[in-house]
């Protein structure tokens, strides 16, 4: 990873206020910088024209001093998808895909993890495009849903990029070894912003006693993290509002004070101006200090 | 489109890339537009000269099980007979060895539930079951493995006998598991079996055959005393675990106290196939009773040598049933003292990692899930556990670490959950025995 000059970097921090414009990757190479994002609504609308000083920005409770960015945060966006013969046609899932892909900017990130029983890293993330036009391979095996869910909400994100998972999936777990319980504990301590893709059992997988329905925690894992779940199809046109939404939020930038270096970092937004307590504000939740 | 065509241009896909690997590794014919990709005869040739992959190429290429099933057992007989009697014998051999492998190249493909008569059996309930239900069997598998014996039967009786009757155990135990239990009688001696038997004139009971044959086999015994009580009992403690969200232990705890039945009642459509073994427990009133007993047969066979760490292994796990965690961390202490095979002591040191990580015991836990990497570095279970132990104990950049090495490299088979459906040693040691009787 390249290093920037101290003297981007100051820009970069020190540029409140200037018209939004899109941003070079530079400040992914800041290792002690922090980006958060923060999109703030009322009634589902974005509110625009807030300053710094309307913000409150808490770094695992320790009030930080955060300076208002310039530029669109980074997305690294991961894609975790069921590769199981088990799950019904694939196919539209793959070409929304390759629609989504095409919504990202050259400095995301977008990575490729396929799971049946075995999880594989089909491919690294890497910035747009990558090839999504063949789909994977199915392969044989009983899913580990949760354990497939738990690494992918292991893999830590950028700390200065917001982090979206997707995963695509039949929400039948049959052999893991991890319990959902941890996977909610995992992403607990995961920035990621979880999309399932919930596609339907093949034919062919559905016992004559009925249609197995989707694990209980994929829900809960989309409503703790402000994500939602959707059919398949429905991919490009959902993140085309998310991306629509993280691009118009508030990006703060600091280098965080009074606080442990390593481990999880809970983050804390609030909007301090008379009146914010009316606003909602949806913010990343934490980073891992390394 | 439909599952199957999704399939069927996979294999085209794979069908070209495995008809490449097989034109520069064993000379085969890169299967051309109208032609048989590949014959019985060039097929067993290959196999018979030591290319053991030429059954998963084919059962990769062949789209249809049947067919080339069809034409093994046109074909097989004369390809054995057609080198003489001298030669007849070693050929009988490729061909029964042959006809495991090419099984458990095509079980991945072997899974269609909708139409699994053991669930169906189990989701009717015993009295409103409809033998019609056994019209839907596709029987294939087993009759597949039952051919091969009759092919093996008249053959002189000899090591590779016995190694070849054990592998076709595991196959069926492990990745043929519904048809081992629909044509294993003793194991659940239901109407369903009847209908079976009567559907196909299929001879049931195929382990208590093959014990007929190898009486003082150990490994057979064990098996027949164990059933397959433990391993789905395990299964189902995970599954009440997961989603229940709930600790392991107290998902044991459902099973000591006798509600797992209720827990599994519980669970929607997809779990009462997990179900089917603690309906099979509780149908006796007490599962506990049922583990009792089968870990009383089990201590006779700490003092045999071949299957004493199988034995402790079993136990070990029955201990963990019982939440008598310091048993089983014991037993399996003892079983890594008795020359265990790989399978088994992964399973003994990730089983023990989940009893220390339930007891709080994280630095243990840690070490034990570190050293069931060292005998096993490609088992995904142990990376994910022990990462996970270190992401929630804020270590997460080691996590982050184990994961990404994990990520990266080739696909290779997790061992989790071999012990929880079929024998130790599992298949990758039953074949090696075969191969190993071939030469």
């Amino acid at each position: 990873m390249k290093r920037v000059p101290a003297t981007l970097l100051c820009l970069v921090l020190i540029a409140p206020l200037a018209p939004r414009r899109r941003q070079q990757p530079a400040f992914r190479s800041r290792t002690d910088l922090v980006l958060v994002d923060a999109a703030v609504l009322s009634h589902g609308s974005i509110v625009k024209g807030l300053g710094a000083s309307d913000f409150e920005l808490l770094d695992d409770g320790v009030p930080q001093a955060p300076q208002l960015v310039q530029g669109e945060m980074p997305v690294d966006l991961t894609v975790l998808a069921e590769v199981t013969p088990l799950l019904a046609d694939p196919h539209p899932f793959w070409a929304d895909l390759a629609k989504a892909e095409q919504l990202l900017h050259p400095e995301d990130r977008i990575g490729l993890l396929t799971f049946t029983f075995l999880i594989h890293q089909d491919i690294a993330p890497a910035p747009p495009p990558i090839d999504v036009s063949r789909e994977p391979l199915e392969r044989g095996g009983e899913p580990r849903l949760f354990d497939a869910l738990a690494q992918a909400l292991m893999v830590p994100g950028s700390r200065v990029a917001s982090h979206t998972l997707v995963v695509y999936t039949d929400g039948v777990d049959v052999r893991s070894t991890l319990t959902s319980a941890t996977v909610l504990n995992l992403c607990e301590r995961s920035d990621a912003r979880v999309l399932i893709v919930l596609g339907d059992v093949a034919k062919k997988a559905v016992p004559p006693w009925g249609r197995p329905k989707p694990d209980p925690v994929l829900k809960k894992l989309a409503d703790s993290t402000d994500g939602r779940i959707i059919k398949p199809g429905q991919l490009a046109s959902t993140l085309t509002s998310m991306l629509a939404e993280l691009r118009q939020s508030y990006l703060f930038g600091f280098v965080p004070k009074g606080v442990d270096a390593k481990g999880w970092h809970t983050i804390t937004v609030k909007v301090t101006k008379p009146g914010g307590e009316k606003y909602t504000v949806r913010a990343r939740r934490g980073y891992f200090g390394g | 489109m439909a599952v199957e065509q999704r399939i069927r241009r996979r294999r085209v896909w794979r069908r070209l890339q495995h008809g490449l690997i097989a034109a520069t590794a064993i000379g085969f014919v890169l299967p051309t537009s109208g032609q048989q990709p590949h014959s019985v005869d060039s097929t067993l040739d290959a196999y018979h000269r030591g290319n053991y992959s030429a059954a998963a190429i084919v059962a990769q290429n062949e789209s249809d099980f049947a067919e080339f099933r069809r034409a093994l057992e046109d074909e097989g007989p004369a390809w054995v007979n057609a080198a003489g009697p001298q030669e007849a014998t070693e050929r009988r051999h490729v061909l029964c060895a042959f006809v495991l492998e090419w099984l458990f190249a095509n079980a991945n493909y072997w899974t269609d539930r909708s139409q699994n008569p053991l669930t169906a059996y189990w989701a009717a309930g015993p009295a409103q079951f409809d033998p019609a239900i056994i019209d839907g069997v596709d029987s294939e598998f087993p009759s597949a493995v039952e051919w091969a014996w009759e092919q093996s039967r008249d053959a002189p009786s000899s090591d590779f006998d016995d190694a070849w009757a054990f592998a076709a155990i595991v196959l069926l135990w492990d990745v043929g598991h519904y048809e081992f239990y629909l044509f294993d009688a003793p194991y659940f001696p239901t109407d369903l079996h009847t209908a079976a038997e009567q559907r196909y004139g299929v001879p049931l009971h195929f382990l208590e055959r093959v014990r007929a044959k190898f009486p003082d086999d150990p490994r057979l015994a064990l098996r027949a005393s164990m059933g397959s009580s433990i391993g789905i009992d395990q299964e189902l403690a995970n599954r009440i675990g997961q989603h229940h969200e709930v600790p392991y232990a107290k998902a044991i705890e459902a099973i000591r106290r006798g509600t797992a039945l209720e827990e599994a009642q519980r669970l929607d459509s997809r779990d009462l196939e997990f179900g089917i073994a603690d309906r099979h427990l509780l149908n006796e009133s007490d599962g506990l009773s049922i583990l009792d007993r089968v870990a009383k047969s089990l201590v006779p066979f700490r003092s045999v040598p071949q299957v004493r760490a199988d034995a402790d292994l079993y136990l070990g796990m029955i201990a963990i049933c019982f939440a008598q965690h310091d048993d089983a961390r014991k037993l399996f202490d003892e079983l890594e003292q008795s020359q265990p095979t790989p399978c088994q002591a992964y399973h003994a040191r990730f089983l023990r990692g989940r009893v220390d990580e339930e007891d709080g015991r994280i630095e243990d836990a840690e070490r034990d899930y570190r050293q069931a990497l060292a005998i096993i570095p490609s088992a995904q279970s142990s990376v994910s556990s022990l990462a996970s132990l270190l992401s929630l104990h804020d270590r997460q950049s080691e996590a982050a670490a184990l994961l990404q090495q994990e990520l990266t490299q080739p696909i290779q088979d997790d061992p989790w959950g071999w012990v929880l459906s079929a024998p130790c040693p599992q298949w990758p040691e039953a074949i090696a025995a075969v191969r190993a009787a071939l030469k």
